[in-house]
């Protein structure tokens, strides 16, 4: 009996997966890269779990935020004292080189 | 932005657009002694640069110094490179082991357990917390931008160095997973694994700053 009750809370969602399945392969699904019967047994799953359904949306979303750092550029007055300095350092080491002396 | 990979449901960034071709042909000139290529190179990935590193070390003190450091070595090094990687790859390299250093001395400082904010599940597998809300379209919509930029910093700056630099170099700057596998000395499951994880986590602390379990 016992054991009928652990096997039922076991008993994943959709084609052999679990919630927890689901969310290991989320990075590879999310990028196309699961082999198609993965693939297949994961949509499976999404199709009856909306919690996993949110989980990816929300997974998903954190990516689409992170990606929007990137379009930072480094700050025009640092660009410049960087500049300065390699400038200077590129400077002294030409003439280190031409007057080894 | 194209997508990395085929079929790819999660958007992503684009690779740079400078051709690896260009890069060796300007390291070349380098080489030779030509201080405009150094120039290009620095016009071409100074960005770049700064972006990985301020995302890494988190303040402009440091940033500008280890920018300064990185190009510095580009110009020094430049004979050393062998060309057997991308040009990109080696500069990733430079600049990620730069920040490494800082911050493994920093280590105990800001390093925080992560579990807080990563998904938990019951015994039978299934979420812990349910019903898991979709929080997706609230980002925007309860969150300023600055907001979203200062929470992920944050949330970057708290993640154990070798996690921060894979999540930095993939979902920030769209560098494909063998370049950053090279650069930080990672196998590919290993470079996965560690973004996984670290996406999870961003993820944990969004949810939380928006008021829903990070589980």
């Amino acid at each position: 009996m016992m054991k009928q009750h652990t096997a039922s809370r076991r008993q994943p969602r959709g084609a052999g997966l679990t919630c927890q399945q689901v969310t290991d392969l989320i990075l590879n699904y999310a990028r196309g890269e699961l082999q198609a019967r993965t693939a297949l047994a994961l949509k499976a799953h999404l199709r009856e779990c909306p919690d996993c359904v949110a989980f990816l949306a929300t997974y998903t979303k954190t990516i689409q935020v992170t990606n929007a750092l990137r379009y930072e550029t480094i700050p025009p007055a640092m660009r410049n004292r960087v500049r300065h300095f390699l400038r200077t350092k590129i400077t002294e080491a030409s003439r280190a080189a031409a007057d080894p002396a | 932005m194209a997508p990395r990979g085929s079929r790819t449901v999660v958007p992503s960034v684009a690779r740079p657009n400078a051709s690896s071709t260009d890069d060796r042909a300007l390291i070349e000139r380098m080489r030779s002694g030509d201080d405009q290529a150094f120039d290009a190179i620095f016009r071409r990935y100074v960005n770049k640069v700064y972006r990985q590193i301020h995302r890494l070390i988190g303040n402009d003190a440091e940033t500008e110094e280890i920018v300064q450091e990185v190009f510095l070595a580009v110009y020094q090094k430049c004979q050393s490179f062998r060309g057997e990687s991308a040009f990109s790859t080696w500069l990733y390299s430079l600049a990620t082991n730069a920040c490494l250093t800082r911050l493994r001395k920093r280590k105990r400082i800001k390093e925080i357990s992560l579990d807080g904010f990563l998904p938990r599940y019951r015994d039978d597998g299934h979420h812990h917390v349910r019903p898991v809300f979709n929080w997706s379209d609230e980002v925007e919509f309860r969150l300023e931008k600055d907001e979203v930029r200062e929470l992920l910093q944050n949330a970057i700056d708290q993640l154990p160095p070798a996690e921060k630099a894979v999540i930095v170099l993939s979902d920030v700057e769209g560098v494909p997973d063998r370049e950053i596998g090279e650069a930080l000395g990672l196998s590919i499951p290993a470079v996965k694994a560690r973004l996984h994880r670290a996406r999870l986590f961003l993820r944990g602390k969004l949810a939380d700053a928006l008021g829903y379990s990070p589980a």
